[in-house]
């Protein structure tokens, strides 16, 4: 208050004076004073759950992984999404990975994509894993481009069927599924006992109709067999080359054999491996184990 | 040591309905001379160690499947029956991919278009399963094969190919009211219908149910899903063919075109309904068709195998003296109950509630290897499951056992009501208190 203008400082505080005997919802005098006494205390606001989604300027991979490694973005657990990880990152994409399991998906399958939109009121439209190779070329920096090799196909077919199906044989069926898929897949869904036993039953029973589907017995000499001879031949086809096809950088083909060779590789995969004969063929195969070094220690250098 | 080959029977003129056993036939035809290997038509995949046609029988050893029987004989007779023993290394690699590319790829072709799509299914290939099968055969053989099939390629969202074609006539324009049902009433009774889109007319295509209705019906809502599967696999094999006359080496034959040979001679061969996969090769890949025909004619001498002559040969009891190209012989006869029990065993396994409880258990082969150590389960055991289930179940059954005794037999005799007397003392407590209450000095009334 100025104190050149006591006159005007009087008038105001009659004003006042007036205008509050009048409102009959003003606070009254004594309890105004005994609120003045105290101050109002203004707290910061409070912080946003740890859960909400934060930095929703950057493209998030939903993919089977813990959420420490969320944090630090290492290399899924799952074939399916260590394999389109990959290819982001080959293509150059800034993203961060999540955690989620297959219920989160629109489709009903990890992984899936929420790309970065610009607007964050207006949300964007979920990218299954059938759309994303689209996707990433179009929102690329850098867009791969397939090798055009009429063997394309048929390799990839060793990896999508017998590799595969050894895959899920030895994680979900052999001895490994105490320490490969019950620490990683069923004990992080739930803490009950029996909704966990119920999984597992769920998820034996979905792996055995898959390899029911192309033969009549479930034979784990052929799966192997046919594992094996597929590993043999895929190193045939790298040879000495870098990468696959002869490509000048690495493409889809590589993101592929990558998500087998490295959780073959990774030895400390769930609880270790009990059953080794699969991870002991890629073993063997040198030029898949350098290819799998030299896209771990350019694209995953945390890990 | 004479080879026994055992496949599924022959049809559409080819030596086996299988693709596989098209294949491994083919193989033996070319390179294993004819006094060294017979070929037997059966139906009982029991013989075999995976429950699955072809399988060889090579005196102890008993092999499966087309990959491992050639890799058999591969190592069979110091190598004298490899097909591949031409190819380069690389040539080897590329056999191995594009084996495996025909098993994934046109398994699930043949599988819509055989036994899914339902039109071609009713009238090719259960009359095809009919004439190579025993009667009883033709109620479990087909419809498990057809089961099988329709979960390898469920994920195709192809099932619109599986509809009857008699819920066609439904589908028509304006059925449900009552001028269609005049018209329905009157195709039934063979009155010739007054309604243009009934018409036999070659330019009703777009008029009765609009170019919507056409795209909707179901072989042209799925004809370009089809036809991507189709490129998807003829197109690979094209490029590989390139001008050569085989698949790899260009002058001699290899197991990859057994194969394949197996594979595209059902596409090609079957006379069905619905020939869509017959016409994509006849239309927009003839150096295919041309192959195919090639291969046929040299690898399994290109004459129509007659189902009745196998059939004979089959059920005969002596030695075969028969003018047939191929090796065939007398599938091992089986006694009747053998025949009975098995019957039984699989009508059984098929009827709607049994087969609940009665399914049988997945097999599993597993070499027994011992592991050094394993890690135990931190899931519930099932010892305590079942014992979690037992208890609960014996607590339950003695519940109702305890109320249905009581319903069977209640309260016997009166109802007796004994009116409780007023008690003014502690009960059994007074008595022990009024010892102690003696026991204690007794004070004069005035001091208290």
């Amino acid at each position: 208050m100025p104190p050149d203008n006591p006159e005007r400082n009087e008038n105001t505080q009659n004003e006042r004076r007036h205008q509050t005997s009048r409102n009959i919802f003003a606070i009254p005098a004594p309890i105004k004073r005994l609120f003045d006494r105290f101050p109002l205390l203004t707290y910061p606001a409070n912080e946003l759950p740890l859960r909400a989604p934060r930095n929703r300027q950057d493209s998030v991979l939903y993919v089977f992984t813990t959420d420490d490694g969320a944090a630090t973005d290492a290399p899924s657990y799952n074939p399916a999404c260590l394999k389109w990880q990959t290819y982001l990152k080959f293509s150059n994409i800034n993203f961060r990975t999540a955690s989620a399991n297959n219920h989160a998906s629109p489709t009903g399958s990890l992984p899936f994509l929420l790309p970065a939109s610009a607007d964050l009121m207006k949300p964007t439209q979920p990218i299954s894993s059938g759309k994303l190779q689209k996707w990433a070329m179009k929102n690329s920096p850098s867009a791969i481009e397939e090798p055009s090799d009429l063997r394309y196909e048929a390799y990839l077919s060793l990896l999508d069927h017998k590799i595969r199906r050894a895959w899920l044989y030895t994680v979900y069926l052999s001895s490994n599924s105490t320490c490969l898929a019950e620490p990683l897949y069923i004990i992080p869904t739930s803490s009950n006992p029996f909704v966990r036993l119920a999984i597992s039953h769920e998820l034996r029973r979905a792996a055995e109709s898959e390899l029911l589907k192309f033969s009549a017995v479930i034979n784990s000499e052929m799966i192997y067999q046919e594992a094996e001879e597929a590993f043999a031949s895929l190193e045939m086809l790298l040879g000495e080359n870098t990468w696959f096809f002869k490509a000048e950088r690495p493409s889809l083909f590589d993101a592929s054999i990558f998500s087998y060779t490295h959780l073959l590789l990774d030895k400390n995969l769930g609880k270790g491996w009990q059953d080794c004969r699969l991870r002991d063929a890629v073993l063997q195969r040198e030029s898949l184990v350098a290819h799998r070094s030299r896209i771990l220690t350019s694209y995953f250098p945390k890990a | 040591m004479v080879l026994e080959l055992y496949v599924w029977g022959p049809a559409f003129g080819l030596p086996s309905i299988d693709a596989e056993c098209i294949a491994t036939i083919a193989y033996f035809q070319r390179i294993v001379p004819h006094a060294q290997w017979i070929l037997i038509s059966d139906y009982d995949t029991s013989i075999s160690p995976r429950e699955e046609f072809p399988a060889l029988i090579d005196g102890n050893l008993k092999k499966t499947g087309f990959s491992e029987i050639i890799t058999h004989l591969r190592s069979h007779c110091s190598g004298a029956y490899d097909l591949d023993y031409h190819l380069t290394q690389e040539q080897q690699t590329d056999r191995t991919a594009f084996t495996s590319f025909l098993q994934s790829i046109a398994t699930p072709l043949i599988d819509l278009y055989l036994y899914v799509s339902s039109e071609n299914y009713y009238s090719a290939t259960t009359s095809a399963y009919t004439a190579i099968l025993p009667w009883y055969k033709n109620y479990t053989i087909p419809p498990t094969r057809r089961d099988l099939a329709r979960a390898r390629t469920s994920h195709q969202g192809l099932s619109s190919l599986d509809i009857n074609a008699a819920g066609d006539d439904s589908t028509h324009p304006g059925s449900g009211t009552s001028g269609s049902e005049f018209e329905a009433a009157k195709r039934a009774a063979g009155l010739p219908s007054g309604n243009r889109a009934t018409l036999p007319n070659a330019l009703n295509l777009g008029r009765g149910k609009g170019i919507r209705g056409i795209f909707n019906s179901p072989i042209y809502a799925v004809r370009f899903k089809l036809d991507a599967l189709i490129n998807e696999l003829l197109e690979p094999l094209l490029d590989l063919l390139g001008k050569k006359d085989y698949l790899l080496d260009g002058s001699k034959p290899s197991s990859l075109d057994c194969i394949a040979l197996g594979f595209l001679s059902l596409m090609l061969y079957p006379d069905v309904p619905q020939a869509w996969l017959k016409e994509a090769i006849q239309t927009r890949f003839p150096r295919l068709l041309r192959y195919i025909r090639c291969m046929r004619e040299e690898l399994l001498g290109g004459e129509e195998v007659q189902v009745a002559d196998v059939w004979l040969i089959s059920h005969s009891t002596n030695s075969p003296k028969h003018s047939l190209r191929l090796p065939w012989h007398p599938s091992p006869s089986r006694t009747p109950l053998f025949t009975i029990v098995t019957t039984a065993r699989e009508v059984t396994t098929k009827l709607p509630l049994l087969s609940a409880l009665l399914r049988p258990a997945v097999t599993y082969q597993i070499d027994d290897r011992k592991l050094a150590k394993s890690i135990p389960s931190s899931l519930p055991s099932p010892l305590f499951i079942n014992s979690l289930c037992s208890l609960s179940v014996a607590l339950a059954a003695a519940l109702v056992g305890a109320a249905i005794s009581h319903r069977r037999s209640p309260r016997s005799g009166d109802l007796v009501f004994q009116a409780l007397r007023p008690n003014l003392r502690f009960g059994e407590a007074g008595n022990v208190l009024s010892v102690l209450a003696y026991q204690l000095p007794k004070v004069p009334a005035s001091q208290v």
